[in-house]
């Protein structure tokens, strides 16, 4: 119960500082910046404190103890949505980049707003006993490594978002006060691809082992379930990039497509795939 | 040859498999669920056949698949093998000076002295790390080419080189690997077929289940290991916790109930009768007797009206009991255990009628339960292991290590004063290099002059 | 005690021999004559475009006073200035000073130098001990209002020469222009405006490639030391290298043509191309700023930026009015409540940070070259 209400207290407080990171795009008030920094802190503490209660509550059941609550759709939504954000306050506090609040924030807030429909769906925060194929000591590791991974793609979307934003800017000739206060192409640029070229070795080091564990418990390596599909199809887009603008040179707005392509399969790998996969599949429930 | 190295085709061959690897999951294919392949073509007439034809129901495993990334393996091995690292090829322009000011990152200033200043340019690089090089050009202009974190210039190939290895990990699998479903009840045995020989014994079997959901929490084989009869190795197998013998590893992999029962009881409002497997048993009161032979973890009935077992899970368990009155017919029944007011009683066709319950019901069952095992033989998977640890020493190397070039030019040409010239590359491009190669500018002035 | 102010400025109408006279004698000189007639805090604004007293009166009446700043101005500018004179007391005063700091009685709105002008002139009347309680309040009160004008409202927003919007813009394409290399196409007069303007923001290379070599070596000789010329020819070759290519020569035709941008791109590896266009007729193929990485803006383009960002300060000057008549409120009512003996401190936020490329506490007023600026000295 107080879990459920923590979490939504962080979520609101999410969306809120989301809120003030589009009003701050338009508006110089360097406050907004500041309070939309506030927001987001106060909001992760909540979202710690909600956290640690349900890390409490999952773990009374005895199979469950030392692993990581990530088992349910909402408890892989509210990791997600903390691990955007808190990338996020970190990054922002560091280098001043307040301005991408609005072009990264939504997607910690797309989560959180997940996690409170789940919570309102199902009635509770979904905390269940671990299936015994979850086990193991990988269910620590693989799927936190994969969400790392994620997090930093929905960073490097916004990031794309921006840049394409930035570019339409200087192609109209008349740039609005907007185009001031966007970071430069090429910073932009850079970032993405620093973004990318990240959480890229993330990501098929996490689906690696991913395999490894799948291995493990059911002895093959790779099975072509539709998660593991798809993770591998978010990987390849991915590499397209990487190949485009390392070896071709790609950069701008076509490269950003790509990423941006990439950050669509990764959306679909985390939520569309539920529809498909028996193995992974949070949405069908096991 | 050529085609193979043009990036446009590097690129088309991942689109293809992004676009091959997408329409697998949203076709069904046969080893997930044959059901829903035959359901596919019938409701696609047209479509179905041809797509069986093209492999699509085994996506992954159809020769065109296949034959895609045995493409891919030919195209990384020679794209790798055709440009492995080697010198920036600036470093071998006939204007030295230019190449050096044409990177990303330049320096230039006037020297005292030549040969001094470069002398000391270069050892001040050395004594930072950097491997410095000298560049065959005689005394006029003196040229190193200093580098730091090479290393970062053979992750690409160590990536790519893993990558094959992995698929031919899988490859070996596929070959002389293989990968058996073996299911036994509980203290029975079957044969691994692909090892023959081979049998497991289901020594012993337990499961467990979350009391508020009723998933599985934990289910766990005694499992034996016979060669010839001769005993390998026993060991209490689960999920993550498998059991290896030379050559062969069990896994376990499901469970259900087998259509057998080791025990079961009738109860009346007072009184219960323990069923027995030899025989059938008399109730002392009525003086009729009663015996049960087949169960059914799941029961359901056909369209047609016959008794159906629909999954191997006990969700709605039932027995087949028959009663033989002291008078009159024997009479066939299905109890439901969970439900206590349903009835059916089978004719002699085997079809199924409702029926008014009948005064006792049934208590407990429960059911003999078979353990499902994977049996694997997988000579692959140290080459999958090991290139998956080369992929990540491959990722560090090409994306975490930070690769940077120097290029020191020294000049003195008559009548001019002589010059020092720097020019910098950044694995991870100008901006990332800007401070670190500002400062090392700026000593380097100072030991130069 | 009352705060004092006797001024003139652009708008004054005084005689040019009166106002070179008064720009002649400078602050200092004019921070000794007020001690010399008694005065004992004072600060002197005097730029080339106003001469303002800020002074402290302890005593007498506010009018008296006034007029005997009025009287040491006109003596200083040798000539009668009085009809034109501002005198200006109390609130009246503080508001016309926030005013100043914030731009909003410049000729160009919300220009930059004045509020360093402002800042050097406290300083040198507080190196001159002339300043105390009053004064030293007063003008940090001044300085800060300056900042926060500028930064909360869009006074001092966009640039207002087609040279620095080009700069900006080039900003906002590379980040900084350190790591940019310029190309710039003939040696005319406007050539050289831009270059200089470039220059201060400190490429890593800047080149000259004009149709007679030995123009452009000049050029190259006076815009800098590491200013290279090349020769025309080669220039096609160079836009490989070059990240700003910016064209003012007397061609009648497009000297730098699609074709040319579109061979040079793929060694570029997609970094952008920034192509600036200040010639006319025009230098570069309007065809050339279609292509993918490439930024092209004409003389048309930039001087619609300075006349949007002209107007659009103009927008705010009622947002920083606001401001400043506010703030100026402020102060006199601790004004008031000093004198009325009570301890009142002044509601002050040290703390308040600076944004980004905003002026930063030493740096107030370091303009740019070719902004263009008011007050200069």
């Amino acid at each position: 119960m107080m879990e459920s209400v923590l979490f939504q207290i962080a979520s609101a407080l999410y969306v809120a500082g989301t809120g003030l990171g589009f009003v701050y795009l338009y508006n110089r008030d360097e406050r907004l910046s500041r309070w939309m920094h506030n927001l987001l802190a106060v909001g992760v503490v909540f979202h710690l404190a909600s956290s640690g209660i349900r890390l409490k509550h999952f773990w009374d059941i005895p199979e469950n103890r030392w692993y990581l609550p990530v088992n349910s759709f909402f408890g892989a939504l509210s990791a997600m949505a903390l691990a955007i954000t808190a990338t996020f306050v970190v990054v922002e506090g560091r280098h001043r980049l307040g301005i991408l609040g609005a072009f990264v924030l939504p997607w910690a807030c797309l989560a959180a707003l997940g996690g409170v429909f789940r919570v309102h769906s199902m009635g509770d925060t979904e905390i269940y006993g671990l299936a015994p194929a979850l086990q193991s000591y990988w269910m620590n590791i693989h799927p936190l490594v994969i969400m790392v991974a994620y997090a930093v793609f929905g960073n490097a979307f916004g990031v794309g978002v921006a840049l394409l934003v930035q570019e339409r800017q200087l192609r109209s000739k008349r740039p609005q006060e907007l185009c001031y206060r966007l970071p430069s192409i090429e910073e932009l640029d850079t970032l993405n691809y620093r973004l990318v070229a990240a959480g890229f070795p993330v990501l098929t080091v996490g689906i690696i082992m991913g395999g490894i564990w799948a291995h493990n418990a059911w002895g093959r390596f790779w099975g072509w379930d539709a998660k593991e599909t798809w993770s591998l199809i978010t990987a390849l887009v991915y590499a397209v990039f990487l190949h485009q603008r390392l070896v071709k040179g790609w950069r701008g707005r076509k490269a950003v497509y790509t990423s941006m392509l990439g950050f669509a399969c990764v959306v679909f790998t985390f939520v569309g795939v539920n529809f498909l996969s028996r193995l992974h599949g949070y949405l069908s429930a096991r | 040859m050529r085609i193979f190295l043009s990036l446009r085709f590097n690129i088309g061959l991942l689109c293809a498999l992004i676009l091959a690897s997408a329409a697998g999951t949203f076709l069904p294919q046969s080893t997930e669920d044959p059901a829903r392949v035959e359901e596919f073509i019938a409701v696609h007439p047209s479509l179905g056949p041809l797509f069986r034809l093209l492999g699509l129901f085994d996506l992954y495993h159809s020769p065109w698949f296949l034959a895609l990334w045995a493409v891919i393996v030919l195209d990384i091995a020679l794209c790798k093998l055709s440009s492995l690292p080697g010198p920036a090829s600036d470093e071998t322009a006939e204007d030295l000076e230019e190449a050096a000011r044409s990177r990303p990152l330049s320096g230039r200033w006037t020297v005292p002295d030549q040969a001094k200043a470069f002398a000391a340019a270069t050892d001040l690089l050395a004594s930072l790390g950097y491997r410095v090089r000298r560049l065959a050009t005689g005394t006029m202009p003196m040229a190193s080419s200093a580098e730091l974190h090479g290393l970062q210039a053979w992750g690409s190939l160590v990536a790519h080189a893993s990558l094959v290895a992995i698929l031919a990990g899988g490859l070996l699998k596929g070959l002389f690997g293989f990968h058996e479903f073996v299911a036994a009840a509980e203290g029975g045995t079957a044969p691994v077929t692909g090892r023959p020989g081979w049998i497991i014994g289901v020594t012993d079997f337990s499961v467990e289940r979350y009391e508020d959901t009723g998933a599985n929490k934990r289910f766990t084989t005694r499992l034996a290991v016979y060669e010839h009869g001769r005993l390998v190795e026993e060991k209490d197998i689960r999920v993550n916790d498998p059991l290896s013998v030379p050559g062969l590893t069990f896994y376990q992999d499901s469970w259900g109930a087998t259509g057998m029962w080791r025990s079961a009881s009738l109860a009346w409002p007072d009184r219960e009768l323990e069923l027995s497997k030899d025989g059938p048993m008399a109730d002392p009161e009525s003086g009729a007797r009663f015996s049960a032979d087949l169960y059914a973890a799941d029961f359901g009935i056909t369209a047609d009206g016959r008794p159906d077992n629909l999954t191997t899970e006990p969700r709605n368990p039932a027995l087949r009991v028959t009663e033989s009155p002291r008078k009159g017919q024997a009479r066939t029944w299905w109890l439901l255990e969970r439900e206590p007011a349903a009835a059916f009683i089978e004719d002699a066709s085997g079809v199924l009628h409702e029926a008014p319950p009948p005064a006792f019901r049934l208590a407990s069952v429960d059911p003999v339960l078979f353990s499902g095992v994977q049996a694997v033989h997988d000579p692959g998977y140290p080459l999958v292991l090991g290139g998956s640890l080369a992929w990540l020493a491959g990722m560090v190397l090409n994306f975490y290590l930070h690769r940077r070039r120097i290029l020191v030019v020294a000049l003195a040409q008559p009548g001019r004063e002589a010059r020092l010239c720097v020019g910098a590359l950044s694995s991870r491009g100008p901006a990332a290099f800007k401070e670190d190669f500002d400062r090392l500018i700026a000593r380097m002035r100072e030991v130069s002059s | 005690m009352e705060l004092l102010l006797a001024g003139l400025n652009h708008k004054s109408g005084v005689a040019a021999a009166a106002r070179d006279n008064l720009a002649a004698a400078g602050a200092a000189e004019f921070l000794r004559r007020l001690r010399e007639a008694g005065w004992e805090e004072a600060v002197v604004l005097s730029t080339c475009n106003r001469l303002e007293i800020y002074a402290a009166a302890a005593g007498g009446e506010p009018k008296e006073r006034l007029g005997a700043l009025a009287r040491l101005i006109e003596a200083a500018a040798g000539a009668p200035v009085g009809g034109h004179l501002y005198l200006r007391s109390g609130f009246d005063a503080a508001r016309h000073l926030f005013a100043v700091s914030s731009g909003l009685d410049s000729l160009v709105t919300g220009e930059n130098e004045i509020l360093g002008q402002v800042k050097s002139a406290y300083e040198t009347a507080f190196a001159a001990r002339m300043t105390d309680k009053l004064t030293n309040i007063i003008f940090q009160r001044a300085i800060f209002v300056g900042r926060q004008a500028r930064a909360d409202t869009g006074i001092s927003a966009g640039q207002l020469s087609v040279a620095s919007v080009a700069a900006a813009l080039a900003e906002r394409i590379f980040g900084t222009l350190q790591d940019s290399s310029v190309l710039i196409l003939g040696a005319g007069q406007m050539a050289e405006i831009a270059g200089r303007h470039l220059l201060s923001a400190k490429p890593s290379r800047l080149r000259i490639a004009n149709r007679t070599f030995e123009r452009g070596s000049e050029l190259a000789a006076a815009l800098s030391p590491a200013a290279e010329a090349v020769r025309w020819e080669d220039f096609p070759a160079l836009l490989e290298t070059t990240d700003i290519v910016l064209a003012s020569t007397g061609a009648p035709e497009p000297v730098l043509t699609r074709a040319m941008v579109e061979s040079a791109m793929p060694a570029r590896m997609g970094r952008s191309l920034f192509l600036i266009d200040i010639a006319m007729p025009r230098d570069i193929e309007d065809a050339a700023g279609e292509l993918d990485h490439v930024y092209l803006y004409t003389l048309a383009d930039l001087q619609g930026i300075v006349d949007e960002n002209m107007s659009r300060r103009k927008k705010e000057i009622s947002a920083a009015d606001r401001l400043v008549e506010a703030k100026a409120r402020e102060f006199a009512d601790w004004l008031a409540a000093v004198r009325a003996g009570e301890q009142a401190s002044l509601r002050h936020h040290p703390g308040r940070s600076l944004r980004r490329g905003e002026v930063s506490p030493g740096g107030v007023g370091a303009a740019r070259d070719g902004e263009p600026q008011e007050e200069r000295s």
